[in-house]
């Protein structure tokens, strides 16, 4: 048992554990494997290359695909004592570059497309930037050197909020939060030497820090699914053998609306983490029908407040008794959760509050941001510590824990009636029998008032008439969507969750 | 040999056409379009796209065979059924 508690920092527990898992298999990329050494080598090698005088911020940006770059940079940058800041190539080059201004890194290592971006927009760079292109780089011999006095305070990783409006907002993790989350992990979700993580999701979305840290840590084999793929996790899944995965619930329900989820064709699933969206309780069901053995738990959390800090374990007695999402359940140890009204009261029970979280695992607030932080990190009239404010409205259900209700600022409010937006997609998924549906509010008045709803959604059984006069019988008038509408698939944002905006918008365009 | 290739590439560029590009895209659609680096398909498209290859042809793709540099247009999609189907 790795023993993140007693440890200070994320670098000494991974380099124990390359010590002491060397000659086994650490990553598989791209048709290649790497033993922990192997890894550790290169993941150390990248770095060499800069010298300690040219260190000012600390701050490692990673530009790169899913490859050996991208992984052996993350790894490199944490046995640093340094902290990463992962981009994606698929952001735009003014989100990258904008990125890359906000943390004010010392280097940015990247493969040959990132290479690529930051060519396009050289003339832009800070000039204090330095560009590491580690394509084809060989482990190098000399490795850089530790920082000795890494603190608790200091910064493991900065990821940046996809945030649907605004500039992108840099939460700061540091390696306090990370190890209390690491420890909360492991003590939840067994993993040992021989377990196989597929690594689907980008790196520059939070479930990547479970994936990478939680499988180094143990012993375990990681694979990446390649960049693209992502969709075609049953195939990884079982050519593979995977043992564990995160996933968001979308890939689950598109693989299920496709027919790829047989009974039992995912037997060597042991532990499955979903998080990110809602997930649709017909689709843990589904889940669980393919993958028999494997412990499905629904995680929830905000990137401010490191990864994931709520969990709920899913049981399959459920499936008849529940509709809509899978209940976000209860807090990791060590972390408290509130619900409150628009003053910060505490919200009469069974009534839907704001969530607001605080704990080890909370983070202080956003790169350069006072004000945001002042709005978002608060105190709480009554309790102790730093709160932060979620921004999503959840009920504390007695039997279940605690259920998401969708955004506090999302809540939809139609011709005066508050509507909650994953309520109806639930009643539009049973008339429709299709999982890959998404509800906006639309159009909107003069007011910026929403005057009705619109479905979208991915092969439906039935036509939207049917639809529209099946969700009669299940809703009142005014949460009925006054349009369905079928689309070949729905828009995915960088972080793979249904992008409603865009859905809007293409609402609001002339052609539609 | 030709023609039975021939003929794989028409049901998957019909399949990709109506259900990808017809109505969102107007380009041409050939063997050489790139589907996946261009943009024009998405991953979720490409899960449509590999599950109806799959039980049209009665053929299942392996891990190790699904990349975007594998399935980029419609030319390299039918030497891999090909391959597959020998």
């Amino acid at each position: 048992m790795i023993a993140f508690t007693s440890a200070t920092c994320l670098g000494d527990v991974l380099e124990e554990a390359f010590r002491r898992f060397s000659g086994q298999p650490a990553l598989w990329v791209k048709g290649q494997t790497y033993t922990y050494s192997a890894l550790e080598q290169l993941a150390r090698g990248i770095l060499s290359g800069l010298p300690a005088t040219d260190i000012r911020t600390g701050r490692v940006a990673i530009l790169a695909e899913r490859n050996e770059i991208a992984y052996a940079g993350i790894l490199g940058t944490v046995l640093a004592g340094l902290t990463y800041v992962p981009l994606n190539p698929r952001f735009s080059a003014a989100r990258i570059l904008d990125i890359l201004q906000q943390v004010d890194a010392d280097v940015v290592i990247s493969d040959n497309r990132g290479a690529a971006i930051l060519e396009s927009i050289r003339e832009s760079l800070p000039p204090r930037l330095a560009v590491l292109v580690a394509e084809g780089a060989n482990p190098a011999s000399n490795t850089r050197p530790r920082s000795t006095n890494v603190r608790p305070d200091d910064t493991v990783y900065i990821l940046f909020t996809s945030g649907t409006t605004g500039r992108p907002k840099g939460v700061p993790v540091s390696q306090a939060n990370v190890m209390a989350f690491l420890a909360n992990i492991c003590n939840r979700v067994p993993s040992g030497p021989g377990d196989r993580f597929l690594q689907l999701l980008d790196l520059s979305f939070d479930p990547s820090v479970h994936d990478l840290f939680g499988c180094w840590s143990t012993g375990g084999t990681l694979y990446s699914a390649p960049e693209g793929m992502a969709t075609m996790a049953d195939r990884f899944v079982r050519d593979f053998q995977i043992t564990h995965l995160s996933a968001v619930a979308s890939t689950a329900a598109l693989l299920h609306t496709q027919n790829r989820l047989a009974p039992r064709s995912l037997p060597s699933v042991r532990e499955t983490i979903f998080g990110g969206e809602a997930l649709p309780v017909n689709i843990a069901s589904a889940w669980r029908t393919a993958a028999p053995n494997a412990t499905v738990r629904n995680h929830y959390g905000p990137t401010e407040a490191t990864v994931a800090i709520t969990e709920c374990v899913w049981r399959d007695a459920w499936a008849p008794e529940l509709s809509g999402s899978v209940p976000i359940g209860r807090a990791f140890d060590g972390q408290t959760i509130a619900l409150v009204d628009d003053g910060l009261r505490a919200v009469p029970p069974g009534t839907p509050g704001e969530l607001l979280v605080s704990g080890s695992q909370v983070t202080r607030g956003y790169l350069n941001n006072p004000d945001m932080t002042r709005e978002k990190f608060i105190a709480l009239p009554g309790a102790q510590g730093c709160w932060y404010r979620t921004g999503d409205l959840v009920v504390d259900d007695p039997l279940y824990g605690l259920r998401y209700r969708g955004r506090a600022d999302q809540q939809l409010k139609v011709r005066g009636f508050r509507v909650e937006g994953q309520e109806v997609e639930s009643h539009v998924r049973a008339a429709s029998g299709t999982d890959l549906v998404a509800v906006v509010g639309w159009p909107k008045n003069e007011e910026g008032l929403v005057m009705g709803l619109v479905a979208f959604v991915v092969g439906p059984k039935v036509t939207p008439d049917k639809i529209i006069e099946s969700c009669r019988t299940r809703m009142p008038d005014y949460m009925v969507p006054a349009r369905v509408i079928t689309v070949p698939e729905l828009p995915l944002n960088a972080n793979g969750k249904i992008d409603h905006a865009a859905l809007a918008r293409s609402l609001d365009s002339p052609n539609s | 040999m030709n023609e039975v290739k021939d003929d794989v590439k028409d049901v998957i560029q019909r399949f990709i056409w109506t259900n990808y590009i017809e109505g969102k895209f107007s380009i041409p659609l050939d063997g050489s379009t790139r589907l996946r680096s261009s943009g024009l398909m998405d991953s979720l498209a490409t899960v449509g796209m590999i599950s109806f290859i799959e039980k049209e042809f009665d053929i299942e793709f392996s891990a190790l065979e699904l990349t975007v540099d594998n399935l980029d247009t419609i030319d390299q999609i039918a030497s891999l059924i090909a391959r597959k189907r020998k």
